[in-house]
């Protein structure tokens, strides 16, 4: 009873607010369906971490030491970056990079559209965030979980609570922020424009060689981002060289589904009241939401600027699918073209964009890092 | 114009020309395996 008691009263209006947060993240994830493999988890880690003398944090009871489970995992997978990089070989598992190799052009798309990591470098910056946390609130700009993540942790530790959450929210709201954004910069007629589909034949051994490329490649420009890059490739490789099914599936399936588990619940250490309540969290979730729009708009410009140099007309529609967020965002792009159009089928486009994101998005990461080694 | 400010610019510089000089080089090298490495004919 003096327990239940000393709980009660020692809890703060923050840890109950945190609390409530914890409740509407897990809120989103069941009834909205918003990235549920992550806010699911990091919405009930929230709760858990919010209660005064939590069990599942490292706590001193009666002089000795106790370690909390969530501490011991957040050591174990955050701090050594061991969660995010497990999830990107599963995530290479799912890549298909045919649609991407059938139309290679589409590539430059995936760099175009990382521009909101760095235009929210720059307003972070402005707005009193020193160099290093700049840089992660703008890695949020590159539409993908992981990588957030793993370049947050690096650069700024303190900050990695607000950014994965800022980074999932708005992944799961791409089918509202892009919309938008698209329609700021482009007019109908633009949107309306039809891209004829000339795909190009793709042989076993071209995908098996482009991963290893990829690799080779990211190792000589940025070293940093390897263990980002390598994993994600190796997951590809399991994928394309057709005598490892077996693995393939177990780590789109098994490998993946493990490690969102207890990469969700160990965020959540990051999401105590006295580290996530305050101002800054606030500027982060804004400018998550910039990076966003401006990655779309960054990805839609270029396309119109390429199109003053090309004959055959590009839907400008397709940068914006250059973002990482896959394949949320060439669905979305879909829709809106056959919205505008209903025989317009740019989704093979959309598609190879999306893909050429991942990569896009992963090198940033890693340009990103290896500016600060 | 603080040193942080001009870090950012650099950032901007280095990362959206990095980014789009590692994709071109996978673009130009893409383009030449498919020409290389073409689909075995059934």
């Amino acid at each position: 009873m003096d327990t239940l008691l000393q709980t009660v009263l020692s809890i703060t209006p923050g840890q109950i607010a945190m609390m409530i947060i914890g409740g509407i993240l897990m809120y989103l994830g069941i009834k909205k369906n918003y990235e549920p493999t992550l806010l699911v988890p990091m919405g009930l880690g929230t709760i858990l971490v919010n209660f005064p003398k939590s069990g599942v944090l490292t706590q001193v009871i009666g002089g000795s030491k106790a370690e909390g489970v969530l501490d011991v995992l957040f050591k174990a997978g955050i701090n050594t970056e061991l969660f995010p990089l497990l999830i990107f070989i599963g995530i290479g598992a799912m890549i298909d990079f045919g649609p991407l190799l059938q139309n290679p052009f589409m590539l430059l798309f995936g760099a175009a559209a990382q521009f909101g990591i760095f235009f929210v470098v720059i307003i972070a910056v402005l707005a009193g965030f020193d160099i290093k946390e700049a840089a992660s609130i703008g890695i949020i700009g590159a539409a993908d979980g992981p990588t957030s993540i793993f370049v947050s942790n690096q650069l700024a530790p303190n900050l990695l609570g607000a950014i994965a959450v800022a980074a999932y929210s708005y992944m799961a709201l791409v089918p509202i922020i892009q919309p938008f954004a698209i329609r700021l910069v482009t007019t109908k007629k633009e949107r309306q424009i039809r891209m004829t589909y000339k795909a190009e034949g793709v042989s076993k051994t071209v995908k098996i060689i482009f991963p290893i490329f990829v690799t080779i490649l990211a190792g000589f420009i940025a070293p940093t981002a390897l263990p980002l890059v390598g994993f994600l490739m190796f997951g590809n490789i399991l994928r394309e060289c057709g005598v490892l099914d077996r693995l393939s599936e177990t780590a789109q399936n098994e490998l993946v589904n493990i490690c969102s588990i207890l990469l969700g619940l160990t965020i959540a250490v990051k999401m105590q009241a006295s580290l996530f309540l305050n101002t800054q969290t606030l500027m982060i979730i804004a400018f998550g939401l910039v990076a966003f729009i401006m990655d779309t708009i960054g990805g839609v410009l270029f396309a119109k600027l390429l199109n003053l140099f090309r004959t055959e007309k590009i839907n400008p529609m397709i940068g914006a699918a250059g973002i990482s967020a896959f394949p949320m965002s060439s669905r979305v792009i879909q829709q809106m073209a056959t919205a505008e159009d209903p025989k317009n089928f740019v989704l093979m486009f959309a598609v190879g964009a999306n893909v050429a994101g991942q990569i896009g998005s992963v090198i940033a990461g890693g340009l990103l890092l290896s500016f600060f080694s | 114009m603080s040193s942080d400010m001009i870090q950012a610019f650099e950032l901007m510089a280095l990362g959206m020309g990095g980014d789009f000089f590692v994709l071109f080089v996978i673009y130009v090298v893409s383009k030449l395996m498919l020409k290389l490495l073409p689909p075995k004919k059934a």
